[in-house]
C-alpha cells in the first residue's frame, strides 16, 4: 500500500532568470508504508531538492506529490499538516538549534503543534530516547555539546513530532564510524517501535547496504535505479559510471570470483562476505 | 523568497558594458548621478531616459531584472511623488483642487529621477563583479590614504560583506526551511508573534556567522594576511580605449544636460 507518491515530479530553481536550472524531473515513484529507503546518487543530483517536495516545503513547478492518495500542496492547512506526518532531518541539522536549553529544542516541534505541555514532556523524552540524547544533557544549552551530540538532538526535534514519514538528509555527514552507526541504530529503533517509513540520503554504500531494504539512485535530477540492494549492486558497471560505487565487500568479492576462490560475488556487508570466505575456505579443505 | 534579493547581485556577461574597467563604471556612474540632479527639463530628461535604455540594451540587462530590483523602492518612489504632488503650488488643475499642475510636473520629474537613479545603480552592480567595484573602488580612493584613511581595510570590508550576502540568503533560506519542517509558522499571527517566529532563526543564523568569521579570520592568518601594506593585486587593472571613450561620453551626458537647462527645453 503505497502512502506516499510522487507523480512526473519536476523542480526548475530559479525560473525566468539567467541562473535556471533543472532541479528534478520525471520523478514518478510510489513509497509504501515502513519500507526503509535509502537514496543515492553523487552531489548535485536532486536527492536533496527531491525529498524537500515531500513535505511540501518545495513545490513542483509540475506534477504532485500525493500523500495518502491526497495532493499535499492543494492548500494552505495541508501544506502546514503534511510537515507534522512527514518528517524531515535536514543536513548539518545542528546548525538550526536555537533554544536556551536541549529540551526547550526538541519541544519545538511539537509545541508548534499545539500540544498540551504534558504530552509535549511526553514526547520529548520519548524522542530524546531515540535519538540517543542523554536525559542528563536535556538542561544544558545545546550550543555548548559537542557536534555529534547535537546532530542526535536536532534529529530528536523531528522525532519529538512523531512523523509517520522521516526523511533524513544525509544525517552521518561528519561523523566518525562509530557514530554514523550509532545514529542508523537509534533510526532503526524508531522505526521499529513506530512503524514509521523511513527515508534516508546517504553516500555510503555500506550503510544502504546494511540498513535499508530498497534503494533509489538519482542521477541528474532523475531516477535512475530503483530496487533491492542485490539488484542495484549487481549491477556495478552502471554504477561506476554514474560516479557511486558498491560497498567496499562487494568490491572485495568481485575481486575474489575473479581469481576464482569465491564462486559467489552476491555480498553486500561485511558479514556476509567472512560468511562467504568461510563457506569457499570450507569447501576447498573437502 | 529571500533568493529573489538582488542587492549586489552580478549577473556575469561579456558586453561592451561589462569589460569597461570598474573605476570608468564607478565614475560614470557618479557623472550620471550629476546629470540626473542637473536635469531640470523635460528635453534633458528624454535624454536620460534614452542614455538609460542604450546602456540597458548594450548590457543586454532585460527591464524585468530592473524592474524587481525596483520592487522594494516602489513605496519610496511613491511616497515621494504623492507628496510633491499634493504640496507644490501653482495654478490647481482645477478650481478648488489643491493638486496643481507644477505639482504633477514635479511628482512625475522626482518618479523619473528616483526610478534613473536606482536603474543606473543596478546597471553598475548588475554589470561589475563585487570583486572588480571593490578593486576599483579601492584605487580611486587611494589619495585618500595619504590623509590616513584606511583605504585598503574599507574595501575588504566591502568585499566580503557583498561576498558574503549571497551565502548569508542561502544559510538564511536553509534554516528557515528546517525551521519550518519543524512547524515553525512565519507568515500568520499578528506582528509581536511574527518577531518571536524570527527568532529561530536569527539565533542559528547569528551564531553561524560569528562561527564563519571566525574561521575566515584564522583562515587569512594562516595565509600570513596582514594589511593593505605592500600587497600586489593578480589582475592589474587597466584603462582601454573604450574606457576614454566612456568617460568622455559620460562628460558629454553632463554638457548635454546642462545645455538643454540653459535653453529651457
Amino acid at each position: 500500500m503505497a502512502v506516499l507518491k510522487a507523480e512526473n515530479l519536476k523542480h526548475v530553481y530559479s525560473a525566468g532568470t539567467p541562473f535556471e536550472s533543472v532541479g528534478i524531473h520525471d520523478i514518478s515513484l510510489s513509497i509504501g508504508q515502513g519500507e526503509r529507503i535509502c537514496l543515492l546518487g553523487h552531489t548535485g543530483s536532486g536527492k536533496s531538492t527531491f525529498v524537500q517536495h515531500l513535505n511540501a516545503l518545495l513545490q513542483p513547478t509540475s506534477g504532485s506529490v500525493l500523500l495518502d492518495g491526497e495532493d499535499i500542496n492543494r492548500s494552505k492547512i495541508s501544506r502546514r499538516d503534511v510537515k507534522r506526518r512527514v518528517g524531515l532531518v535536514f543536513q548539518y541539522p545542528e546548525y538550526q538549534l536555537f533554544e536556551e536549553t536541549v529540551y526547550e529544542d526538541i519541544a519545538f516541534g511539537p509545541k508548534n503543534m499545539k500540544l498540551s505541555e504534558a504530552e509535549v514532556d511526553v514526547r520529548v523524552h520519548e524522542a530524546a530516547h531515540f535519538a540517543g540524547v542523554d536525559e542528563g544533557l536535556l538542561q544544558r544549552s545545546p550550543l555548548e555539546l559537542s557536534g555529534g551530540q547535537k546532530r542526535r538532538i536536532a534529529i530528536a526535534g523531528v522525532i519529538a513530532m512523531r512523523p509517520e514519514i522521516l526523511i533524513l538528509d544525509e544525517p552521518t555527514a561528519g561523523l566518525d564510524p562509530s557514530g554514523s552507526r550509532q545514529i542508523f541504530e537509534n533510526i532503526r529503533s524508531y522505526r521499529e517501535s513506530s512503524g514509521a517509513t523511513v527515508i534516508v540520503v546517504s553516500h555510503s554504500m555500506e550503510d544502504a547496504a546494511r540498513f535499508f531494504d530498497r534503494l533509489i539512485v538519482f542521477d541528474h535530477g532523475t531516477v535512475c535505479m530503483d530496487g533491492k540492494p542485490e539488484e542495484i549492486f549487481s549491477r556495478a558497471d552502471e554504477l561506476t559510471a554514474i560516479g557511486l560505487n558498491v560497498p567496499k565487500a562487494t568490491e572485495l568479492a568481485r575481486a575474489l570470483k575473479a581469481r576464482g576462490v569465491l564462486s559467489d560475488d552476491a555480498v553486500y556487508t561485511h558479514e556476509q562476505l567472512v560468511a562467504a570466505i568461510l563457506r569457499a575456505g570450507g569447501e576447498a579443505a573437502c | 523568497m529571500l533568493k529573489d534579493i538582488t542587492l549586489g547581485q552580478y549577473f556575469p556577461g561579456d558586453t561592451p558594458v561589462h569589460r569597461l574597467d570598474p573605476r570608468t563604471k564607478l565614475i560614470l556612474l557618479v557623472l550620471y548621478i550629476v546629470a540626473l540632479f542637473q536635469a531640470k527639463t523635460w528635453g534633458a530628461y528624454l535624454l536620460l531616459i534614452l542614455v538609460t535604455a542604450v546602456c540597458m540594451a548594450v548590457s543586454h540587462i532585460s527591464p524585468k531584472n530592473i524592474f524587481k530590483g525596483l520592487k522594494p523602492m516602489l513605496f519610496v518612489i511613491a511616497l515621494t511623488a504623492l507628496l510633491n504632488l499634493f504640496y507644490t503650488e501653482g495654478t490647481p488643475v482645477r478650481e478648488g483642487w489643491i493638486i496643481t499642475w507644477e505639482g504633477i510636473d514635479r511628482a512625475v520629474k522626482m518618479m523619473l529621477r528616483i526610478t534613473l537613479l536606482i536603474t543606473g545603480t543596478f546597471l553598475l552592480t548588475y554589470t561589475t563583479s563585487p570583486m572588480a567595484l571593490t578593486d576599483g573602488l579601492e584605487l580611486l580612493l587611494k589619495p585618500l590614504k595619504k590623509l590616513k584613511v584606511p583605504v585598503h581595510e574599507m574595501t575588504l570590508m566591502m568585499s566580503m560583506a557583498l561576498r558574503f550576502i549571497p551565502t548569508l540568503i542561502e544559510e538564511t533560506d536553509k534554516i528557515m526551511s528546517a525551521q519550518k519542517a519543524r512547524g515553525a509558522d512565519f507568515e500568520t499571527g499578528n506582528l509581536i508573534q511574527r518577531a518571536k517566529a524570527l527568532l529561530p532563526i536569527l539565533v542559528p543564523l547569528f551564531v553561524s556567522s560569528f562561527r564563519r568569521a571566525d574561521e575566515l579570520a584564522v583562515a587569512m592568518e594562516s595565509r600570513c594576511y596582514h594589511g593593505g601594506e605592500g600587497r600586489t593585486r593578480m589582475t592589474q587593472l587597466k584603462y582601454g580605449k573604450n574606457d576614454y571613450y566612456a568617460l568622455f561620453l559620460g562628460l558629454l551626458l553632463v554638457a548635454a544636460v546642462n545645455v538643454l537647462r540653459h535653453y529651457g527645453l
